[in-house]
């Protein structure tokens, strides 16, 4: 740099101007005061004082309490991008770029936020309301990337902690509520296993309070789905060595899901089994054999004299790259 | 406007316009906005960096909300300018702290690559968790204060720590050292925290508590440029071989994707870049929009942002520049008979 490129560089604005300033005052004041009357996906908001924001995955209408809605957290902390973080343009959901983060996905009742910040682009939020849906990172949309920082980097993990114990705050409020809807409506989970709505928030609640599950084998929160009523129901029991666990149903189906992560995948897994670990049925268990992980998804049916018991407790093993896992889960 | 306003009515102003019960005049809104900015400019100038204009349009807009929510739940508050002050200053305090942690991601990101590239040339051995000169891995780990302590005592004899520092470094512990204790020892070191007090006497050796300063202490400009220039160099570096390790398993061929690569850094347009290449119009989009996860132009992005993470001092626009700079001189030097003739 020679002495003029530096004075020009020395003499460059870093403040906003005036037209732009104006219109900084202008959504300032739409974020406080002018609320959309509903909410819906791909808004995006934020609760004052916090430095992150929300997009908007599902509506209040469809959730069990009524009062709440499912949301991504998204920061301007592009620095903290690992490679299961997505980074969205500028001009996007901040005038920096932008990370979300599509695995601390959590719910909150909508009352908590008080800042609208305008609505994500369509095709944004198709892909993250998927990438939820199916917990795994879909196709990434153009002009996204991910990051490539280390999660284990003091900073970020200290970050990603932080923001969990955050938003497990927010769902514990969700839990909160959804004990106070006295309905005795019944949903259902696994094809033959039937709840009623206190039941199945107690199940989640128990899932978050034991520790096996949600933090032993993961530096990333356990994935607290309370999808919409009528729609595909799914227990994420772990998310770690660029793979996720997860038990669903879908087409009245239950299923033990293995989803990849990586690229390209060679590994494989092995000797899966869920092993129930309830009063009633203890030590039955089913092997399901394996399969290679570069088909990405590998599924596994499970059978009725498994799926009917599965409530009482169970463990999920298996064998990745010659390491044994157990996912215990236990209900109390 | 008879009389001329004080400071105090000023930064009422911007109360007011947030507000928006009582419509201003243009000229009130300009001396509002002029407020401001004198206002963020102080608070600025004694933390002694610079922004890149996106953030600080998020640092404005997050800092007029906060005062807009001030106003909604108790109205404008008596003393206007000292409370505008104050939530700028927590404003910048956060947008720091914001720089300084990306500055340590980044930084540790290079010497880790730096270990990498130590251990990929044989020089030294890793099981990913412990590094060491010899090939055993096993026994007993120095303890991070041991590791600042010979840093401490290394660093000064080299201009820039870099790889050659690192292999010294790891020949004079001599035996196992976690990495995940090195990198952090090494980065503050490089930032200017210590953990320990080091008895520099060989005394008894005692531990003294650690000393973190809350905010770091503003940098004479002399040691900055001089700081820069070495994180810079470092850097490029590690850049360059980057693009080395790119060019060699692109698909493309190492010649195109380096003519590909260096043209995204100019201000020429894919049709432009088509003609240079002999690459259709439409391939040349393909392989360096943003718009593709794994382009020239992502690419760059990622690096420029690691590049800003570092330059903590500087604007986006001088990082921009910078980076061109540097990467585009040297790629003119190690790739010239790619590049002859189109510059």
């Amino acid at each position: 740099m020679d002495k003029n490129e530096k004075k020009i560089m020395n003499n460059q604005k870093t403040m906003p101007d005036f037209e732009k300033f104006k219109e900084l005052v202008k959504k300032a004041q739409t974020a406080v005061d002018q609320h959309p009357e509903k909410i819906k996906p791909g808004q995006i908001w934020g609760i004052s004082g916090k430095d992150y924001r929300f997009v908007v995955l599902s509506t209040p209408e469809k959730s069990i309490t009524g009062k709440d809605i499912r949301v991504m957290p998204i920061t301007n902390k592009t620095y903290i991008a690992t490679d299961i973080d997505v980074i969205l343009p500028e001009n996007e959901v901040y005038y920096s770029e932008s990370v979300v983060l599509p695995f601390q996905v959590t719910n909150i009742l909508y009352q908590k936020l008080d800042l609208y910040h305008g609505e994500i682009k369509d095709g944004f939020i198709k892909f993250l309301i998927k990438t939820d849906q199916k917990g795994g990172l879909q196709p990434l949309p153009d002009y996204t990337r991910l990051g490539d920082n280390d999660p284990n980097d003091p900073i970020i993990f200290e970050f990603n902690e932080s923001l969990k114990a955050e938003l497990l705050g927010y769902a514990q409020e969700v839990f909160n509520q959804a004990d106070l809807v006295q309905e005795d409506k019944k949903i259902s989970i696994f094809d033959t296993v039937i709840f009623t709505v206190r039941e199945y928030t107690k199940l989640f609640k128990d899932i978050v309070a034991e520790p096996q599950v949600s933090f032993v084998h993961s530096s990333i929160p356990l994935y607290i789905n309370l999808s919409p009523l009528g729609k595909i129901l799914k227990l994420l029991l772990n998310k770690n060595d660029d793979i996720s666990v997860n038990i669903t149903v879908q087409n009245q189906i239950p299923q033990l899901i293995f989803t990849s992560f990586k690229l390209d995948d060679n590994r494989v897994i092995s000797d899966v089994r869920i092993t129930l670990t309830g009063d009633k049925s203890k030590g039955t268990y089913h092997d399901f054999g394996g399969g290679k992980l570069s088909s990405k998804q590998i599924y596994f049916i499970i059978p009725d004299n498994i799926a009917n018991n599965l409530t009482g407790g169970f463990r999920v093993s298996y064998k990745l790259e010659g390491k044994d896992f157990e996912l215990p889960v236990k209900f109390k | 406007m008879g009389k001329k306003m004080n400071q105090e009515e000023i930064s009422r102003l911007i109360f007011v316009w947030l507000d928006g019960k009582q419509e201003l005049t243009s000229a009130e809104k300009k001396l509002a906005y002029q407020g401001f900015q004198e206002s963020i400019k102080t608070a600025a100038k004694r933390t002694l960096y610079r922004y890149n204009e996106e953030m600080v349009s998020d640092l404005t807009e997050d800092i007029l909300k906060s005062l807009l929510i001030t106003i909604r739940r108790n109205g404008i508050p008596d003393k206007p300018k000292a409370y505008l002050d104050t939530t700028i200053r927590n404003g910048l305090k956060k947008l720091f702290g914001s720089k300084s942690d990306a500055y340590k991601v980044f930084q540790k990101k290079t010497y880790a690559e730096m270990l990498e590239s130590l251990e990929n040339s044989g020089k030294i051995y890793s099981n990913n968790i412990r590094v060491s000169i010899n090939s055993g891995l096993e026994g007993d780990s120095i303890d991070e204060y041991s590791i600042y302590g010979y840093i401490y005592d290394l660093a000064p004899n080299y201009e820039k720590l870099n790889e050659d520092f690192v292999l010294d470094l790891l020949k004079e512990i001599d035996g196992p050292v976690e990495i995940s204790l090195l990198l952090n020892q090494i980065v503050n070191y490089l930032y200017g925290e210590k953990d320990i007090t080091l008895s520099l006497d060989g005394g008894d050796g005692e531990d003294v508590e650690g000393e973190y300063p809350s905010t770091p202490l503003p940098i004479p400009d002399e040691q900055l440029m001089q700081d820069e220039l070495v994180d810079i160099s470092l850097f490029t570096e590690r850049i360059m071989k980057r693009i080395e390790d790119f060019s060699k398993n692109e698909k493309l061929g190492e010649e195109l994707f380096i003519k590909l690569l260096y043209l995204t850094m100019t201000t020429k347009t894919s049709k432009e870049i088509a003609e240079i290449t002999g690459i259709a119009s439409k391939n040349v989009e393909y392989y360096t929009s943003a718009r593709a996860g794994k382009s020239t132009r992502s690419v760059i992005k990622q690096w420029i942002d690691e590049l800003a993470g570092l330059l903590i001092n500087r604007s986006r626009d001088q990082v921009i520049s910078i980076f061109q700079n540097e990467i585009m001189s040297k790629m003119e030097v190690e790739y010239e008979s790619y590049l002859k003739g189109i510059k």
